[in-house]
């Protein structure tokens, strides 16, 4: 409005400096400042604030919306899915609240399970925790449907919930943001990611190349090799170094295969006769090559030896045994795999180890079980992750066997809090009996993290674990309630999806 | 009544209370527990060797728990009242305890001396000369006080960022000597101007205005309509007796809760609760000022319906009012009836502003807006593709947009010429407070 302008300034500069406003404005307007300034006996400044005021009182009540057609303004798209139900979105509410994360992940995995979605005004809120969450931003996609991708177009935080341009992300991203493509699409389609690689590979810098490489460990397959192997041919060490790395991966790469047949080559059983010629003993021979200089198969393996107790011929031959798939070694000696590594506990003892990474390696586990075994229970030091190739109930029994007698307790109860599945009732008792004892270092923070692995049926049992020192029987009373109260919730949600 | 765990919510009186709370919203944690159609009551069992007896009257929504809190509601009242939300089927049919009933009937008691209680005798003479000295204070701080302003209007406002808030609370002082209190407040509102916001010059001259206005309109007085003499002598801040106005017929309609907005002013809590008359199409502001940890008069909770007679304070254009008499309250089930488009808001506020210029905001109900977004502002739509600018905290905005999902919505807003902040918006006629 010219005439609210005009007052706006004078009054900045005021009526010392600048002259009163020109008449201005239309028809009522124009006459009451034509009376205003008709008036005798009144000041400069009166006379502007009552100008103003006119001013003022013909803006604020006449006042235009501005009009303007919006042709290209999209709706969210109907949703596919129901969505859940107000006690499930109430139960939201709560843990989003009370920065309960582990559950709010159990809530967006029973939400999806169950088939629904969020109800709109929770889209935002979710929304918004996924971006310091990266790992639930798949879930809480999901979980927000079309309202969720609707709103990301107005928020760029919220784009992850974007899923279709995860090819235009590969291919204009950043190198974060391409690394993330790329491991999201390996685990979806590792042939797919493959061609990615190879199709953007003559644009990558050394450094990109060696990064995206990365992406694919531990889950290297045989169709990779073609072009892994190409890989070892670039300049950049960088990269050959992770092409080597994920060469060693795969059973049947010819890189392996290498190690193997030159291992094998090394390593050897012969009979030999005993007792004056009366019966016959096998026995195991070595003899460590001496190391070629640029041999094609030493690719991956280091000339020289690190350790005094190993020469550099002895150490190469270690490497090359903890990069030979161990199936290798019952074909090579017709042997099975205890057999071949009770060969190995004597004066050959120093190349024992190297079975044990390769079985931890190619997961072996049968070879796993026989280096347990040789080694003796309760003696396995080194070899303990190993024990993860076991079947989980077998694991299991033994996290809980070991707590019970307070053995190594601080290490069981680290793989327990690595647990991947939910812990058993006797499991949790037996890490409950445990925590519970030191109240003070295993905190709320503890049971926080391990939530989603406790199960609620130890409710009942809670007030048992009570430690005997009063201070700590104080404290774990005030934890068990806490502890109650996570679990009330963990049930909540666990039976929000319940119809 | 039945309220939904959001508004049992938005009663607590901070995050700390409104977890708490929830905490308590299990069963396991009442020893005891029972409810009527008027009350609701239990025993919860806290730190002390005794249980807490907490009650609720759901006719008038009042609180009353034997814990030590200062908060109110306390966590119990509101864990107890979110757990009936959650599981009704927990509580009994009883007959309440005795210590329920004899709140109850006190209640009832104070309610009835209350509006026995006659006033006392009054020295009528010695009124008159108090107010006549009032009127004199006034005067003169009112002459002050326009003198203050034409001294800024003559230097200019360009030099007002420069001043300080200092400035406006030393003028505001001069006005609480003159008894002139809700000039003091008015001037108090222009110190909290973001004088480095783009807009502020527009926005202190308006405040400039409204008090010149006021200056005016008591200097001639007695030429203003009745019902305007009130509107500037309560501006001014002098007080109205509110038992003179309880004395009135009032109003009895079914007035929706449309919000409740709560700021702080001088260690009070203002608490604008925002009514629709769903008969009448009236709207109505109830103030309630109270200390922060105490309980205000009464609680009005956005998406309740209460069955109550207003008295409106005199006015060229009514809208603030008291509540005489509260019947009842429920969970609305329907929504109210609103104004089509832009237009019809306008006209509405233009006919208001022409008989009340010194309106801050409006509150209204339309039909039909859609909120959307041009060049990265963000608007609301009619169905004529009027536009008017969306003022919201960024929270809100986005809970809006993900209600709408772009498509246009019934929605409750305050605002005044080009600017509206949503309340509220219905959906499935469910009342969803922003």
């Amino acid at each position: 409005m010219e005439a609210w302008n005009d007052m706006i300034n004078t009054a900045l500069l005021g009526t010392e400096k600048m002259p009163l406003p020109a008449q201005a404005g239309i028809g009522a307007l124009q006459q009451a400042m034509a009376q205003i300034n008709s008036q005798a006996g009144l000041d400069k400044e009166e006379q502007f604030l009552q100008l103003a005021a006119v001013t003022f009182n013909v803006r604020q009540s006449g006042t235009k919306p501005l009009h303007q057609p919006t042709p290209n303004w999209i709706q969210a798209a109907a949703e596919s899915l129901p969505y859940c139900s107000t006690r499930a979105a109430q139960v939201l509410k709560d843990l989003l609240e009370d920065e309960y994360q582990p559950l709010v992940n159990l809530w967006l995995e029973r939400c999806i399970a169950a088939k629904r979605i969020v109800i709109p005004e929770l889209v935002p809120t979710l929304l918004n925790r996924a971006i310091q969450h990266k790992e639930i931003r798949p879930s809480v996609a999901t979980v927000c449907g079309c309202r969720g991708q609707w709103l990301s177009r107005f928020n760029p935080a919220w784009e992850f919930t974007n899923t279709t341009g995860e090819e235009e992300l590969w291919h204009t991203g950043n190198l974060d943001q391409r690394k993330a493509a790329l491991k999201r699409m390996r685990e979806k389609d590792p042939a797919k990611a493959r061609q990615w690689l190879e199709g953007s590979w003559p644009q990558d810098n050394a450094n990109a190349r060696a990064e995206f490489l990365k992406q694919l460990d531990g889950a290297v397959q045989p169709e990779d090799e073609p072009f892994l192997v190409g890989a070892l041919n670039e300049k950049s060490q960088k990269v050959k170094d992770a092409a080597i790395v994920l060469l060693q991966q795969s059973p049947d790469s010819i890189l392996v295969r290498n190690y193997a047949e030159t291992a094998g080559r090394q390593i050897t059983i012969k009979k030999e006769k005993a007792l004056l010629g009366l019966s016959t003993k096998t026995t195991l021979h070595i003899q460590p090559a001496p190391v070629p200089e640029k041999a094609a198969w030493l690719s991956g393996i280091d000339y020289l030896s690190p350790n005094k107790n190993y020469k550099d011929e002895e150490y190469v031959l270690y490497q090359l045994i903890q990069h030979t798939p161990p199936a290798f070694w019952e074909q090579h000696f017709a042997l099975s795999p205890v057999q071949i590594l009770e060969y190995f506990t004597g004066p050959h003892e120093k190349y024992f180890s190297a079975f044990a990474k390769a079985a931890g390696q190619f997961k072996a586990v049968d070879w796993a079980k026989a280096i347990l075994l040789v080694q003796g229970e309760g003696q396995f030091g080194q070899y303990t992750p190993l024990l993860q190739l076991l079947p989980l109930p077998e694991q299991e029994a033994r996290i809980i066997r070991s707590l019970h007698k307070h053995e190594n307790s601080e290490a069981q109860l680290q793989k327990a809090m690595r647990w991947p599945e939910n812990w058993s009732h006797e499991l949790a008792k037996e890490v409950i009996n445990y925590t519970a004892k030191q109240p003070y270092k295993w905190t709320l923070h503890f049971y926080k993290d391990q939530i989603t692995r406790i199960p609620v049926s130890i409710v009942p049992q809670l007030k048992n674990f009570a430690p005997a020192e009063p201070a700590h029987a104080q404290m774990w009373a005030t934890l068990a309630d806490q502890l109650t109260h996570l679990l009330r919730l963990k049930e909540s949600t666990q039976n929000a999806f319940n119809e | 009544m039945n309220l939904s765990e959001e508004q049992i919510l938005a009663l607590a009186p901070d995050d700390s209370s409104r977890k708490s709370g929830r905490d308590l919203a299990t069963p396991a944690k009442w020893v005891t527990k029972g409810a009527t159609d008027a009350a609701l009551w239990g025993e919860c069992q806290g730190s002390g060797s005794k249980p807490y007896q907490t009650q609720i009257d759901l006719n008038n929504l009042a609180f009353k728990c034997s814990c030590p809190s200062r908060k109110f509601p306390c966590k119990h009242g509101l864990g107890l009242l979110l757990l009936r939300a959650r599981q009704p089927q927990e509580f009994a049919a009883t007959q309440p305890p005795t210590w329920v009933t004899e709140w109850l009937s006190k209640r009832s008691e104070k309610e009835e001396k209350k509006a026995e209680k006659k006033d006392k005798p009054v020295d009528e003479a010695a009124q008159v000369r108090r107010q006549q000295a009032r009127q004199q204070k006034v005067a003169d701080g009112l002459d002050e006080l326009n003198i203050f302003i034409k001294d800024i209007v003559r230097h200019g406002l360009h030099s007002l960022p420069g001043k300080g808030p200092g400035f406006w609370e030393n003028m505001a002082k001069r006005m609480i000597d003159a008894q002139a209190p809700g000039l003091a407040s008015q001037l108090k509102s222009i110190a909290d101007i973001n004088f480095f916001q783009e807009g502020w010059q527009t926005q202190c001259l308006d405040r400039i205005l409204k008090l010149y206005l006021i200056i005016q309109g008591y200097k001639h007085l007695a030429s203003l309509a009745p019902a305007l003499q009130q509107d500037i002598r309560s501006l001014i801040g002098f007080p109205q007796n509110q038992d003179e106005l309880k004395a009135q017929e009032g109003v009895r309609d079914e007035w929706f809760v449309l919000a409740r907005q709560t700021s702080e002013e001088d260690k009070l809590i203002v608490e604008r609760n925002w009514f629709y008359g769903l008969k009448t199409h009236r709207y109505a502001l109830i103030l309630q000022f109270y200390v922060k940890n105490q309980p205000p008069a009464a609680s009005y909770t956005p998406g309740l319906v209460v069955d109550a007679t207003l008295v409106f304070f005199p006015s060229a254009v009514t809208l603030r009012a008291l509540v005489k008499d509260q019947y009842n309250t429920w969970k609305a089930k329907t929504h109210p009836e609103g104004l089509s488009d832009w237009t019809a808001v306008i006209e509405r506020e233009t006919a208001a502003n022409a008989r009340y210029p010194f309106a801050e905001d409006w509150p209204c109900i339309v039909t039909r807006l859609t909120p959307l977004s041009i060049n990265n502002e963000w608007w609301l739509q009619d169905d004529r593709q009027q536009l008017m600018r969306l003022r919201a905290r960024e929270s809100a905005t986005w809970n809006l947009l993900a209600l709408s999902g772009g498509a246009p919505m019934r929605m409750s807003l305050i605002g005044k010429e080009k600017e509206y902040t949503p309340l509220g918006v219905w959906t499935d006629n469910e009342y969803k407070i922003l």
